[in-house]
């Protein structure tokens, strides 16, 4: 079992005096052609939610003066893959983007960049500069905005993030108005992950239906996984959608459970993804089946447990996480993963009792259906699942003398 | 033309206005469907989440307060999931506060009008299963005039919206994010060290407890047990048409009668109307705006009778204090009258004299300890806090007999009483400077142009020969957006309040628009019962400048009745 190495392949093509030769194809097709590509790639959003992405640039399509913004804000624990793509080859994501502004007649285009990622910053800042000393040789005029975050994860949601370059407090805006009706400064905006910006040059150099060949009917081309936790060989994989399995990733790309140890658990996108045991490593690593078992691939990080993790306190450190994180808008968000804090940390002590998990799952479903945005909707995701397929472990820390039925 | 949009609520059909959210929608419906966040006239914000309702075809509830209604739309507000979800979002509000007997909801500032209370009974709250979870709250008691206790916020965010949208002074804020997220001024400074100007809308709109006035009301029993203190109070105008609120009765009815006897009844030595020195500002700042007209220095002449707006002005406004009127505001020529005129009538000691007021307004506390003002006013009471006041002492306030204020400062004319709504400071100035102005007597008296409650109102009149340009505007917004062109008018009246004191931060809480308007017309229904509509015609105001002021101006009158104003 390989790598497929696509994208990889591109990243690290690496120059620094990069024309950009894909866009400069593009801009002698028409707008609607390049959409139509991208349609016939089936491309969906790599940032978690699977939007296809052609539809958002249709939002936009006849409107005037579109804003475009690249979500650069890598914040979900675990997932390094938009900062992988950046700091290899910042010059394609610009490209990816460029193609992107061209096909919705977007001028100002911002980068919204997780602020701890120097590297990449300084990368990026460095491509953009020398973008802008060949930007007459392009048949269309742009103007990027590098975006630094300040920190907080929240930022990562598309409604929030554009607050956050409005200069305001990074709540969540009410929706409708989505972003493409009503986004940066009152203009329709798109917002895309990195990761679906990178697969735009390849989708226009190898074509849209050729594109769609790769991986499965629903889930198209590959996908960029981060593998870390317990695991021999972490790191970011390509994979192609479908081609391979849970198991066949944790055991022949990154070389099975670090010294030996017996495998526990998987995270399969990251911290709001329902938890995979033993028994549903064979799920085939795709949109499509991880849905069907109740799962996501969420933002591609694999987080990997060994016998030795104790999943009441990552379940706990979750709930911190999330606890922290919430924007303390709405109050099922904030109070909720509070409150979830609060009873995880019991049960963590030994001080828990039997109702708490109830009063988790409870609480957990009340945000899910009531939060704002996407982060409270999904932060009860992972500690329920956990609750649920790991009962034992949960009511092993119980107070004495409760009853375990 | 306009739209119509047929829906279902809980299975009954209904048209409504394209652009109608499902809460007003099912408002018509009579569904009154419970929410903390959301307050009429506010931008919509949505952090309760316990309007959460139901629409067919959405995997997750939709906030009735957020959602516009749509052709076909299916609303469900009593489904088992809305309402077992509504019961979880506040019990797990709850879990925020310490809700036990050290933050007791007998002491509470709003013990008898908690929002809280009446949601919890309107989702039908049966249990609270989440524990409190402690946490360092802080209390802000930087302001004179306003006080907030973190502990009891829930971070609706009303206040915020309301110091940003509605008066645009913009002191508050939310800071931080999960747990700490939190009210709070600029790097958490508080509300006495930022350009907060007291004006006091914040409390009117907060649901909990956790922003209130500054109380003076202990300190105020205090020196009534005093044997060794005189103490006397006086009563704004705004505070006659809405005290009865405080006591189930409907707004706009005049209880000034039982107000004084009451308060006689408590054991204030004298009860005098501070509607004798809204007569008595309409005589100094009328001859000030005469004064200016005629040489044309500093016009527009803008009032200077809400101290919201005076700190709005010597916070935000520097370049306009010329402008203002030199003239104190009623309360405080009344205080200085006190303590002066009437000290030497009664042959008391200045210091023996303590010297209360009921406002409808939490800024007259501040204004009442600045140092231009010598302590002539000692406590400053909001209309909330004569209600606790009067309470406190068990009396039956509705069924007291009437009795009239005690001279020297209790005869006032209609023209005083309009002073606690927006357009009455004016309309009583132009009574009396059309009248000396021209020596006529005016046939009509009622300025209809400068009545209501609309934020901005122009008028021009003709005195003699020349049009004089008005404009009356209440809310700093609407005040901010009037002063970008004041070269238009010859004299403005601001009030910090929408609606003028009528609305002030010390009235009774939880109003809306039809309060409002009952308590504006329960101050006209005053004005035109009274014999003396003129502040020129009050015969007490007659005495008191031939025996001590001398005229309008004079230099007595600078001496007590007239301040000055600062950058601050």
């Amino acid at each position: 079992m390989k790598e497929k190495l696509y994208l990889k392949s591109i990243l690290s093509e690496f120059k620094e005096k990069y024309d950009y030769p894909l866009f400069k194809k593009v801009l002698n097709a028409s707008r609607r052609d390049v959409v139509n590509e991208i349609k016939k790639s089936k491309l969906r959003g790599r940032g978690g939610a699977g939007f296809p992405t052609y539809k958002k640039l249709e939002y936009v399509f006849d409107k005037d003066n579109v804003h475009f913004i690249v979500n650069a804000d890598e914040g979900e624990p675990g997932t390094f893959k938009d900062r992988f793509i950046i700091e290899k080859n910042p010059n394609h994501l610009l490209e990816g983007l460029l193609i992107l502004a061209y096909a919705v007649e977007a001028k100002n285009l911002y980068i919204y960049i997780r602020g701890e990622y120097k590297e990449a910053i300084h990368k990026l800042e460095k491509a953009i500069q020398y973008l802008n000393t060949i930007k007459e040789t392009f048949n269309y005029s742009f103007d990027i905005s590098l975006v630094k975050g300040a920190g907080a994860y929240v930022c990562g949601d598309e409604t929030s993030l554009i607050n956050s370059i409005e200069g305001k407090r990074p709540n969540s805006r009410i929706k409708p108005p989505y972003p493409t009706e009503e986004g940066l400064y009152g203009y329709p905006t798109v917002v895309n992950n990195v990761e679906t910006i990178a697969n735009v040059p390849l989708i226009i150099r190898d074509g849209g239906e050729t594109y769609a060949k790769i991986g499965t009917s629903e889930s198209t081309g590959t996908k960029l996984v981060c593998l870390s936790g317990r695991i021999e060989k972490a790191g970011v994989y390509e994979i192609e959608f479908g081609s391979l399995t849970m198991r066949e990733l944790i055991f022949d790309l990154g070389k099975g459970i670090k010294n030996g140890n017996k495998f526990a658990f998987v995270i399969p996108g990251g911290i709001s993804t329902c938890v995979l045991t033993d028994t549903e490593l064979d799920v085939s690593l795709d949109y499509e089946s991880l849905k069907e078992i109740g799962t996501s691939f969420g933002s591609g990080a694999v987080i990997v447990g060994d016998e030795q993790v104790d999943i009441v306190s990552v379940a706990r450190n979750v709930s911190d996480f999330f606890m922290n994180e919430t924007c303390g808008m709405c109050y099922p968000c904030k109070e909720g993963n509070r409150q979830i804090h609060h009873l995880l940390s019991e049960i963590d002590k030994g001080i828990g009792t039997f109702e708490y998990l109830d009063l988790i799952r409870e609480i957990s479903n009340t945000t899910s259906i009531t939060a704002r945005c996407g982060l409270g909707q999904s932060a009860g995701n992972f500690i329920t699942c956990a609750s649920e397929k790991f009962r034992e472990q949960f009511l092993r820390k119980m107070k004495v003398g409760d009853p375990i039925d | 033309m306009i739209q119509l949009i047929n829906l279902k609520i809980n299975g009954e059909e209904i048209s409504v206005k394209e652009g109608t959210t499902v809460l007003e929608a099912a408002k018509k419906l009579n569904y009154n469907i419970p929410s903390l966040c959301y307050q009429e006239d506010l931008s919509i914000y949505g952090s309760c989440r316990i309007c959460s309702v139901q629409i067919k075809g959405q995997p997750t509830l939709s906030i009735a307060c957020g959602t516009e209604v749509s052709e076909g739309m299916e609303v469900i507000t009593n489904s088992e999931r809305v309402m077992d979800t509504r019961k979880s979002i506040f019990e797990l509000l709850i879990a925020n506060h310490q809700f036990d007997c050290e933050l007791n909801c007998l002491t509470c500032s709003k013990a008898f009008s908690c929002e809280l209370k009446k949601v919890a009974e309107a989702i039908g709250v049966d249990s609270l299963r989440y524990k409190f979870i402690d946490q360092p709250f802080e209390i802000d008691d930087t302001s004179k005039g306003v006080y907030r206790e973190e502990s009891k916020c829930i971070s609706c965010g009303r206040c915020v919206r309301v110091c940003n949208e509605v008066q645009t002074v913009s002191v508050l804020t939310m800071a931080n994010r999960g747990p700490q997220t939190k009210v709070s001024t600029f790097y958490d400074r508080g509300l006495g060290n930022v350009d907060c100007t007291q004006c006091g809308q914040c409390i009117k709109v907060c649901p909990t407890g956790a922003i209130h006035e500054v109380y003076h009301l202990n300190q105020v029993i205090h020196e009534l047990r005093n044997p060794k203190k005189h103490v006397v109070v006086q009563i704004a105008p705004a505070v006659r048409v809405s005290i009865g609120e405080l006591f189930g009765e409907k707004p706009g009815m005049n209880y000034e009668g039982q107000m004084v006897t009451a308060l006689k009844k408590i054991g204030f030595d004298k009860v005098f109307d501070t509607n004798f020195t809204a007569d008595l500002t309409i005589m100094e700042e009328g001859s000030e705006f005469i004064k200016r007209l005629e040489t044309g220095e500093n016009l527009p002449l803008i009032t200077s009778c809400s101290p919201g707006w005076i700190n709005y002005a010597e916070l935000r406004q520097q370049d306009l204090l010329k402008n203002i009127s030199t003239c104190k505001s009623p309360q405080q020529m009344f205080g200085a009258l006190s303590k002066t005129y009437y000290a030497e009538q009664e042959k008391l000691k200045r210091e023996n004299i303590v010297s209360v007021s009921i406002m409808p307004c939490t800024a007259k506390k501040f204004e009442s300890k600045r140092s231009e003002m010598k302590d002539d006013v000692d406590f400053v009471l909001t209309t909330r806090e004569l209600a606790k006041l009067i309470k406190s002492y068990s009396i039956d306030f509705l069924n007291l007999e009437i009795t009239p204020f005690d001279a020297p400062f209790g005869i006032s004319t209609g023209a005083a009483a309009i002073f606690g709504t927006s357009g009455g400071v004016m309309e009583a100035a132009l009574r009396t400077a059309y009248e000396i102005l021209t020596d006529e007597t005016l046939d009509t008296i009622d300025f209809e142009m400068v009545r209501g409650l609309t934020g901005t109102k122009e008028a021009t009149i003709k005195i003699l020969d020349q049009e004089i340009n008005v404009a009356i505007v209440s809310g700093l917004e609407n005040a901010k957006q009037l002063l970008k062109n004041k070269e238009k008018y010859h004299f403005i009246e601001i009030m910090a309040c929408p609606g003028g004191c009528l609305n002030g931060g010390g009235q009774p809480l939880h109003t809306d628009q039809e309060v409002l308007k009952k308590r504006m017309e329960g101050l006209y229904s005053i004005d035109e019962k009274r014999s003396i509509r003129r502040s020129h015609k009050n015969p007490a105001i007659q005495n008191i400048y031939e025996a001590f002021l001398i005229n309008p101006l004079s230099e007595k009158s600078h001496e007590l009745l007239h301040t000055s104003y600062k950058q601050r």
